[in-house]
């Protein structure tokens, strides 16, 4: 992680496990419930929605995803795509949770697209949204 | 304001979904497009055009975005909204309210999009 995404060549791939690596960081800070962890991968102006349809800000996610009634027990993630813009990584994935919600036990795939950029020599997640597939 | 020139990409973009011009939404897509639909299925820019614009499996009636924030990262803009729909998918009448999330860069003076994904809300 940390290398400057400048070099189409091996950008694809890279970027990939870049992102991945900072997918992994999250996941470890959700089920440690690392509210120092997490706040060092989200950007300040970091905005999220959720599978909910909420709209929710840096502070707001801390709130929910580690000192609220949301638990984490596992976290996958899947088939990652990413492309880059400029200093700014756009990835779709799928997310495999286990969580407990107000003392509910919740396992679900969610599809995300995440949207992070390379700040200070390192990629900040700075928004997406998951949501859960529905049929029309 | 970042704010009125995203509202001017999304209206543009509603004209052309309801116009069924596939020239002016390409026009507003960057060539590395990517969107992932309400139900999951994961779109390029030309798969898009094909299922929005040149498929008669989905026509649009209208579309409106109301509660749009953006947020600017360097060149590139992430914006939420909520989305109103009028369209017939397969013949079927649908009016609903998505929630999307979409991703803006400027590029040769103007904002193209980029990405996207919606959704109809659900709580776990």
């Amino acid at each position: 992680m940390g290398r400057r995404p400048d070099g189409v060549a091996e950008a694809a791939l890279s970027i990939v496990e870049q992102i991945r690596a900072v997918m992994a960081a999250k996941s470890s800070a959700l089920i440690r419930r690392s509210a120092a962890d997490i706040t060092a991968l989200l950007h300040p102006d970091f905005l999220v929605v959720t599978a909910g349809g909420k709209a929710i800000s840096k502070a707001d996610y801390i709130d929910v995803a580690i000192t609220g009634s949301l638990i984490y027990h596992g976290q996958q993630v899947r088939e990652i795509e990413a492309r880059l813009f400029g200093t700014t990584a756009v990835a779709t994935l799928l997310l495999d949770d286990h969580f407990t919600m107000d003392g509910r036990e919740i396992i679900e795939t969610y599809h995300a697209l995440f949207v992070f950029t390379f700040t200070d020599g390192r990629w900040l997640w700075a928004g997406g949204q998951a949501m859960k597939p529905r049929d029309f | 304001m970042i704010i009125e020139e995203i509202r001017a990409v999304l209206a543009a973009k509603a004209r052309a979904l309801v116009r069924r011009s596939a020239d002016d939404m390409a026009a507003l897509m960057h060539p590395d497009f990517v969107h992932v639909t309400a139900g999951g299925r994961t779109l390029t820019r030309a798969d898009y055009i094909d299922v929005f614009i040149n498929s008669d499996r989905v026509v649009y009636h209208s579309q409106d975005v109301r509660e749009l924030e953006v947020h600017l990262f360097d060149a590139v803009a992430v914006a939420t909204m909520a989305i109103d729909d009028r369209c017939s998918i397969d013949g079927r009448e649908i009016t609903e309210t998505f929630r999307a999330l979409s991703v803006y860069t400027w590029k040769d003076g103007r904002w193209l999009w980029v990405a996207g994904q919606t959704a109809l809300p659900r709580l776990p």
